[in-house]
This record gives C-alpha cells, structure tokens and sequence, in this order.
C-alpha cells in the first residue's frame, strides 16, 4: 500500500507533476486550462443533442435517453481516457525515470488525476440535471459521489498496472487501444443490461456481461441512483468494492514487481 | 547510519539483454521471456564505504559500471544482490535537464524539477532567485525551455541540482559540455559543496578532472573493484590498463617499421630511476631510454635518430647522434646503447617514441620504428600542459628606500 501512501508522502511532487499534466495538455492553445472543463462539456453537449433532439431512443421506457446515456458516459470517457495516456506515461517520462529516483508510480497516477478532474466536472453536471429532470431521483442522486470515488480508485490500479507492463512490453499500449472499442459496446452505456432484447435467450451472455466486464457493476450502480431513484443493488455495491480493493491491489503488486526493470528498459 | 554516508556491500547487479530492443508480448507467450535474452553482469561483489565529506571518483573504460554503480547509490535501480545504502538528500546530476519539459517556462521547470529532486515548493521558492542567478538566466526564465540552447538548458539543469542542498552529490561527466567559464562556476560550486562537508562520487573518463576534485578513487574493471585508493594510483592503473589494450592492437595494425635492413634496432625499453622496465612516468622523474642495435661487419658507421611526438603525432622533441662519436665499436652483434635524462621534461600525456637507424649521412635509412615506445607521463604538483619547464621563482629584494 505504500505505492499509494506515496502520493501522499510526495503529495508537493504529486501536485507538481499534476499540474504539469494538466497545463501540458492545453498548452498553447488560447482558452488552456479552461478545455478541461469545455472539453467535457463540449463532449456532453453534442449527445445531449443528438439524442433529446435528433435520435429519441424510446426502448429504455423513458423519454429521456440523453440523461439515462449521461448518467454512464463520464465514467466510461473517464477510463478510456486515463487508461490510454497513463499506459504510455512512463515511457514519455523515460528521461526522467532512468535519470532521477523519485517514486514513479506518481507518473501514471498524476495522469488519472487529471483524467478525475474531468470526470468530477460531468458527474457534478449530470448530478445538476439528473437533480433539475427526475425529481423522483433526488433522494439517491448523491450516491453517485461515493461510487464515482470508488470507480476512480479501479481506474487507478488499472492504469497503474497498465502502466508498468507497458514499460516492459510495448504493445501493452496498442492493445488497450485496439480493446477499448469493442469494451465500450461490452460495456452497458448505450444500453441498459436488463432492456437488452437478446439477453433472454442468452441469460449466459448477460451474466458474462454483467460480472466479468469489471465496469459493469459500477457503471449500473451510478446509473441506478443518477438516473432510475433506485438504491444501487447490493451485488453492485459490493462488486464495485471488491473491484476496488483488488485493482488497487494489482496495481500496486504489478508495479512493485516491476519498478526495478521500469528504471531499465523504459 | 549518519547523512551524507555511503554504504555499498557485496553488491552484484545483473542486466538481461534481449535481443530484441524491446520486447513483445509474444515473447512472453510464446518463448516464455526467456529465449534470446543474455545475462550480463555488470557489477560483481563490489564494496564500497564513502564517509561524510568524502569526494571519491570512480574512474574505468566505457562498460566497466560506472554508471551502474551511480544508479545504484542513487536509488534509481536495485542491486541484484548485496545492499547499497545512501543516507540524506541524494542530488544526482546523472544527466543535466533531466525532465524539463520543451513548453514549460524556465520557471515552471525550476519547480517541476526541484519538484522530482525532492525539493519543497517553498524551499524551491527560497531559492529561486540564486538558481537563476547562478545559471545567468535572468533574460530568459519566463521564455519556454524549448528556446533555450543547450547550454542554457545545462546550465538550469546544474543550477537546481547545485542549490538542491543535498548531503550527497553524484554527477557523471556533467562537465563534458558547456563552455570553459561556466565549467569553472560549475567546479566552484562543487569545490564549496565539498568543503561544506558534503559526499561527493564523481564518474568521469577525465582523470584530470578526478584528481582536481578526489583524493581517492575507485578504478573498475569489468564490473569489479580493480584498486581503490588515492587517486593518483587509481588514475596510473587506469593509463595502465588503456595502454595495456591499446599496444597490442597499434601493433597489430601494421609493423610500421621499415628500412634496407643491414643493421636493425633491436630492442628498446624504457628504463625508471633503479633500471627498471617502465612505461609511466611521474613528470621530472630520471627517465633513461635503453636500445640494443644489431649491426654485422663492414656496416658503415651508423646514426641513431630519436623523435618524440604527442597523440596527434606532433613532434615533441628529435634528436640524432654519430654512433662512433659516443664510442660505438665496429663490432659484430648486438650493442646496447642508452640514452638518459635526469629530470623528464615531460608534463602530462601520451607519448610515442620512434626510433630510426641510418647511415651518418641520413641518407640510406637501415631501419625505422614507429611507435617504438608508448608511454605515458603523470603531471606532478600544479603542472598542466605537455612540456615541464621546472623554472625557480624567486622575488626580487625590495630596494631600499630613503
């Protein structure tokens, strides 16, 4: 646990390269800082027309689609992002890390803080609408907070472990990118589990989809209280936990087995 | 454990090379990671203790583990086996600018590197000012690095690391670059780093810049611990072991020797103060050059012709003597002749003795050697330069005055 206790320890370096990543992003352009929270909502906007608009989705029982499709986006944009530019993030810092001894899991982790930035941005956005649309969902909207955290905490041990196989084995990063598409129809963001009309004859396939996909579980549970009123399952809740736990887990053994090559190959 | 101490036991660090670059996930799978990788080792059972205040240089060829070892004490990669212990701030200039980022500021990066150093932002902001100062950056810290030049770049990247206020220092070859002046500041810096009570370990293939900075150095060969002691001794097996390996191959390369060959050089050896067999010498040591010359019957009278020249081949010093004139007798066989100095005038270098054989004209050449003789000369107290001129000093008495 001492990978993680680092950021705390380190937390001026922590911040340092933080910012960095942050500022690193947008630099040069002329709005800079301000694209992290445009960027989301840019993102946002564009489904917000397209499908309350231009394409009404009627087959989830509810006229409003865009919000049930907001309530699982961030979370989905927030790993696909995280985990693409914190898999490469210890090769870019290459010259460093071969240079200076500083904790190096700060790299990878410093990317997905900022990756959580924005992903804080359009929760707080969808808590807003989901808070101004559903009335009916206004007692259990704030439990997407707590989730949200827990979901950022498997994004982290993922991309930490990502991170350090990617030092290793280089096409580590072309096969997250070449997953990450086929995982986002896998995933229950355009859709809900239960409203798919296939699963019935496949029950197999829905539970394949609904326990081994490791960001169905999550992704159900913000959606329940964001968009449904519903209190998360409680297989959900546990499973996001326990997800939690043991992604951190892998992270930080992952990472520990191979901080010492990570100095020598990156 | 004090700050500032270094402690390495029995430590060994293996490498794997693959053949590849980089590896694939393919070859985990299918060759199980193993399959066209080689161990190397580049550090065997090496110990070492540097106490508080110590400069120590690590001086070796390229490949001898140097680095490694800097890497080592430094944190960066763990030994394979045995411990490496390092107490206090660690400032490791392994490479100057390490991590500055092409679009941030000077000033950004200050931060950011002081930052990765282990700097606090408040320490870093105490200090801001004498950074920027030391590396003469004043113009142009809020422009980004990537309009810096190198130099520029350098001398941000040496400014952080000197200001870090670390116990221990670690720097390898950082003063290969940069202009003479701010080689100069950077030497201060370090000499008052030094004096202040801070551990140094310096890596370099400058045996000249060793010895200005350590009294004692560790010489390595392949990996392991040759000698380790003053300096001076470290540097002389370190010439020792270049000359060693280059002898062989200069020779290799061509005889470079040639002549009608009627009379022939021998044999030639260098000779120290009790006759002894050497090929390095302190400069202003007695310095004595010994050739046996084979000449049959009814060679005219011959000429022996000696020329000094430097690495690149520039004539030092030549000179030439009539056999006959030093008692040479027209003998069958071979005949030892010497040549001595008292005091070598030699400061600090290479040098390369040829010798040549001729009749007393000049004109018919019997034989030539290139590169007869390799030696090579250390510099004595304060000497710099090739020649040593070994003036007095004197002051002249004041007159005196009404």
């Amino acid at each position: 646990m001492s990978v993680y206790a680092d950021v705390i320890r380190y937390r001026e370096l922590f911040s340092s390269l933080f910012r960095r990543d942050l500022r690193a992003k947008y630099r040069g352009s002329v709005l800079g800082l301000a694209w992290t929270l445009l960027h989301p909502l840019v993102l946002m906007g564009v489904y917000l027309l397209v499908f309350s608009l231009l394409w009404r989705v009627t087959e989830i029982g509810s006229d409003d689609y865009w919000l049930f499709l907001l309530s699982a986006l961030p979370a989905w944009v927030f790993f696909a992002t995280a985990l693409q530019g914190s898999t490469r993030s210890l090769l870019e810092n290459a010259n460093l890390i071969r240079k200076v001894r500083f904790p190096r899991q700060l790299v990878p982790l410093s990317i997905v803080g900022t990756n959580l930035v924005s992903f804080a941005v359009m929760l707080g956005v969808v808590i807003c609408l989901s808070l101004i649309v559903l009335p009916e969902a206004r007692s259990t909207v704030w439990l997407a907070i707590p989730l949200g955290a827990l979901f950022a905490c498997i994004v982290a041990g993922v991309a930490l472990a990502l991170a350090s196989l990617n030092a290793l084995y280089r096409d580590v990063e072309h096969l997250v990118a070449a997953l990450l598409l086929p995982w986002f129809f896998l995933t229950p963001v355009l859709y809900s589990l239960d409203q798919l009309p296939g699963v019935d004859d496949y029950p197999a396939a829905e539970f394949a989809l609904h326990w081994l996909n490791f960001l169905t579980p999550p992704i159900e549970a913000m959606r329940a209280s964001l968009f449904f009123g519903d209190a998360p399952s409680a297989a959900d809740t546990v499973y996001t936990v326990v997800a939690a736990i043991v992604a951190l887990a892998l992270g930080a053994f992952v990472f520990s087995r191979s901080d010492d090559r990570i100095a020598v190959e990156v | 454990m004090a700050p500032g101490e270094i402690r390495v036991e029995g430590v060994a660090r293996r490498f794997r090379i693959h053949a590849r670059e980089t590896r694939t996930l393919k070859d985990l799978f299918v060759q199980r990671g193993r399959a066209g990788a080689e161990d190397i080792w580049a550090l065997h059972d090496v110990s070492l203790e540097v106490a508080r205040g110590e400069a120590v240089g690590l001086i070796g060829r390229n490949g001898s583990g140097k680095t490694t070892l800097l890497r080592l004490i430094a944190g960066i990669i763990k030994p394979t086996t045995g411990r490496v212990r390092a107490d206090g701030r660690i400032g490791s200039l392994l490479e100057l600018g390490a991590g500055f980022h092409p679009d941030f500021t000077g000033r950004e990066n200050v931060f950011l590197n002081g930052a990765i150093q282990g700097l606090r932002r408040a320490e870093i902001r105490d200090r801001f000012d004498e950074i920027v100062a030391f590396a003469e950056l004043e113009h142009a810290i809020d422009r980004s690095v990537r309009t810096y030049s190198s130099g520029m770049t350098m001398r941000l990247g040496f400014a952080i690391a000197a200001f870090l206020d670390a116990d221990v220092l670690l720097l390898d070859e950082v003063f290969a670059v940069g202009d003479e002046a701010f080689q100069r500041k950077c030497f201060g810096r370090i000499f008052a780093f030094k004096q202040a009570g801070g551990t140094i370990v310096f890596v370099s293939h400058d045996a000249a810049a060793v010895e200005r900075l350590c009294e004692r150095s560790v010489f390595l060969e392949r990996g392991r611990v040759a000698f380790d002691g003053p300096t001076r001794e470290a540097v002389a097996r370190y010439r020792r072991a270049l000359a060693d390996e280059i002898d062989p191959a200069e020779r290799g390369a061509g005889l470079r020797e040639w002549g009608s060959g009627e009379a022939t050089i021998a044999s030639a050896a260098l000779l120290g103060s009790e006759g002894e067999d050497r090929l390095q010498f302190l400069s202003g040591e007695p310095f004595a050059v010994r050739i046996g010359i084979d000449a049959p019957d009814g060679v005219p009278p011959l000429r022996l012709q000696l020329e000094l020249r430097d690495d690149a081949g520039t004539l030092v010093a030549g000179e030439a003597v009539d056999l006959r004139a030093i008692g040479w007798a027209a003998q069958g066989g071979e005949q030892v002749v010497h040549y001595e100095l008292g005091s070598l005038p030699l400061a600090d270098g290479r040098f390369h003795l040829r010798l040549g054989l001729t009749d007393e004209s000049g004109e018919h050449l019997y034989h030539w050697l290139d590169d007869a003789l390799v030696f090579i000369v250390y510099p004595g107290d304060g000497e710099r330069g090739m020649v040593r001129f070994a003036g007095t000093w004197r002051v002249e008495e004041k007159t005196a005055k009404r």
